[in-house]
């Protein structure tokens, strides 16, 4: 797997990013998507981890927000996917479909 | 207003000026840290205004919860007219610390220090019957006070926040810190304050294995241990 490959949870993470779009994808609301979605605890420093290897790869860019009271005044980073990121979520589910092509019917059930 | 009782709270008074301020002198403030219940605050302002009554008051905002530090204070039922030095931020001269009984009487008591533009900032606090060390339970998370706390006003304790900088790389300091806060005042609401704690001690742990890896974490507690037994 080359070093630009994606792993399990980072694929998770910027397909969380997708889904919650340009403006809601900060770290709670994307912790909170994980958790339902993969069905299990998400902790903050495992999305924060997986966003900075994200972005250090090129995949991801952020950018800070505005503060707000309930946050304490603490500001949102906010996370976008970028073009290679995009490319790299296409090639994985290539990876995945074609994995999953020519299995016998029912055997993933 | 009837006074209520085992309430913990407090407000920031702003000067222009940098010495020598008297209570007479003060003719606006900012209800800026608050750590009572927003049905509280007329209390609070009626309270100030009793004592300095020309006084303006801005809008009063969400109450906020932040850190106090107890540093001497004035007791505004003895000396409703105080003057208190100020060098370098700090305050000199008539400081004094009010009675435990004035405490427990639900008096105000102020504190003086300056903020990063030179203003001087007066910090009003009125003192409903306090439970045990107010500081401590801060510090540790827990109710300053007994009785119903709004869950809407629940802040991330103050030693989770003095961790953060230790564990979080400064880039994402803020954002990680207002998750944790964010998150804290949903699961308190939801779930209660206890299960919110739980979670965000976990939640620091789990920052603390990332950060410094849990061998690295293991060998400084043996360090210390060894230290302390004088191996």
């Amino acid at each position: 797997m080359g070093r630009k490959a994606l792993g399990e949870f980072e694929q998770a993470v910027l397909l969380a990013i997708l889904r919650l779009g340009l403006s809601g994808a900060y770290g709670v609301p994307i912790r909170r998507d994980l958790s339902e979605r993969l069905g299990r605890h998400v902790s903050v420093g495992a999305v924060y981890t997986a966003l900075e290897r994200l972005e250090r790869k090129g995949f991801v860019s952020s950018w800070t927000g505005g503060a707000t009271a309930e946050r304490g005044g603490r500001a949102k980073r906010f996370y976008r996917i970028e073009a290679p990121g995009r490319r790299a979520l296409d090639a994985a589910m290539v990876v995945t479909r074609s994995l999953l092509a020519g299995l016998p019917e029912g055997a993933t059930a | 207003m009837s006074k209520p009782a085992d309430r913990w709270g407090g407000a920031t008074l702003s000067h222009p000026e940098e010495t020598n301020i008297r209570s007479a002198d003060i003719r606006s403030a900012h209800i800026r840290s608050t750590n009572i219940r927003a049905s509280d605050i007329d209390f609070l302002i009626a309270g100030i205004r009793a004592r300095i009554p020309d006084i303006d008051f801005d809008t009063p905002e969400i109450p906020i919860r932040t850190p106090h530090v107890f540093v001497p204070n004035i007791d505004f039922d003895t000396e409703p007219e105080f003057e208190l030095l100020m060098k370098n931020g700090r305050p000199l001269g008539r400081a004094r610390h009010a009675p435990t009984a004035a405490r427990r009487d639900g008096r105000f008591r102020a504190r003086q220090h300056q903020s990063k533009d030179s203003e001087t900032i007066v910090e009003v606090k009125r003192h409903g019957r306090s439970v045990g060390l107010p500081e401590l339970r801060m510090l540790l998370g827990l109710p300053p006070f007994a009785g119903p706390i709004d869950p809407a006003q629940v802040m991330i304790p103050e030693i989770g926040l003095r961790i953060l900088p230790f564990i979080v790389p400064k880039k994402l300091r803020d954002a990680v810190t207002g998750d944790l806060t964010e998150d804290f005042r949903t699961f308190a609401a939801r779930w209660g304050r206890s299960y919110a704690l739980r979670w965000l001690w976990w939640e620091l742990a789990g920052l603390c294995i990332r950060r410094f890896g849990p061998t690295a974490i293991g060998m400084g507690i043996a360090a210390w241990v060894r230290q302390k037994l004088g191996l």
